[in-house]
């Protein structure tokens, strides 16, 4: 027989079936080494530390920190300070109020100025007393405004 | 090489011992054949295999990657254990002295008492080669494994691996003649 075929057939030779089961069992039942290195320990050691801090910094918030954040930032939280942000509302509505009020006597002057326009071009044709009446109050606020329409008014529908 | 093979190492290297078993299931056979061809002795060859297996498990958490089969590092261990073994005890294995059991381990497997001869012959002559080319022989005409392979856990280029065979069987057909 040619020698490549006998080498061959030592292929055969397997090991005995108990022998392996056993030898299996108690290679596995073995735990593995567990490698010791300088980069694992300190990575171990960073996430521990990176735990404890970000545990730390959450019960720290959970107690009251948020109140006191603003004394430790760094960063000015200027849109947590109430006073300021208070203040600011009530400017706002200040000057609403103050717009209002610009345009109502604006509106009413306007109301005025053409009131007295037809009164000048009435009926008469000629210059009204109370023409002149409602230009000369034509600066004195709402109530004398409105009388002087009224009086218009009266004077149209005679 | 065994299928999903890079996955199961991956899961070994975890230390999943499930991996770990299909890896040991499927080259157990090859590395025993190895290490009884050289040795020459059953339960030497069951306990050389076993601290293989066992070195191999509680190192394989330090285990790379590096493009070349898995079978290859195991060859390696095996091979360091088999150089251990003979460094603890340097005795020549005689042709008078394997074990007649020897080829009756797989019991399935039936040869011819002339047959069986030649064989045990030829393994007594393979023992008697240099370890390389003991290495060698087994690795690519017992395992008939591809020279890409035999390149990678020999350490050596292909081209070494063709010069290597080729002086292995030279050297062992001397010795059988």
């Amino acid at each position: 027989m040619d020698l490549l075929d006998l080498l061959k057939k030592l292929k055969s030779i397997e090991p005995d079936k108990e022998f392996s089961l056993n030898s299996r069992n108690l290679i596995l039942n073995t735990p593995p080494k567990v490698r010791v290195s300088f980069l694992g320990i300190l990575l171990k050691n960073l996430e521990l530390g990176a735990a404890l801090a970000l545990a730390g910094l959450l019960i720290f918030l959970t107690i009251g920190g948020f109140s006191a954040w603003k004394f430790f930032s760094p960063l000015e939280l200027a849109n947590f300070d109430a006073t300021s942000i208070r203040a600011e509302a009530q400017a706002i509505d200040i000057q609403i109020k103050l717009a209002n009020l610009n345009y109502i006597e604006s509106t009413s002057t306007l109301v005025g100025g053409e009131s007295t326009k037809m009164a000048a071009s009435g009926p008469g044709n000629g210059t009204s007393p109370a023409g002149g009446a409602l230009g000369g109050e034509k600066n004195n606020g709402n109530s004398s405004s409105s009388i002087s329409i009224d009086e218009v008014l009266e004077k149209l529908s005679q | 090489m065994l299928d999903g093979e890079e996955n199961l190492i991956k899961r070994a290297i975890r230390g999943e011992a499930s991996a770990f078993g299909s890896l040991y299931d499927y080259y157990q056979p090859r590395i025993y054949r190895f290490v009884l061809i050289k040795v020459g002795r059953r339960e030497e060859a069951e306990d050389l295999t076993h601290q293989v297996f066992l070195s191999a498990w509680q190192n394989v958490g330090g285990y790379k990657q590096l493009g070349f089969p898995f079978s290859s590092w195991l060859y390696k261990i095996a091979r360091n254990q088999i150089a251990d073994f003979y460094r603890g005890r340097r005795e020549e294995v005689g042709l008078e002295k394997i074990d007649p059991q020897y080829l009756i381990a797989p019991a399935s497997v039936q040869f011819e008492t002339e047959e069986k001869f030649e064989i045990e012959r030829v393994a007594a002559a393979l023992r008697k080669l240099k370890p390389e080319y003991q290495d060698i022989v087994v690795i690519r005409f017992v395992e008939d494994l591809p020279v890409k392979e035999a390149a990678a856990i020999l350490q050596k280029s292909e081209g070494a691996v063709k010069l290597l065979q080729y002086r292995a069987i030279k050297e062992l057909r001397k010795l059988l003649s």
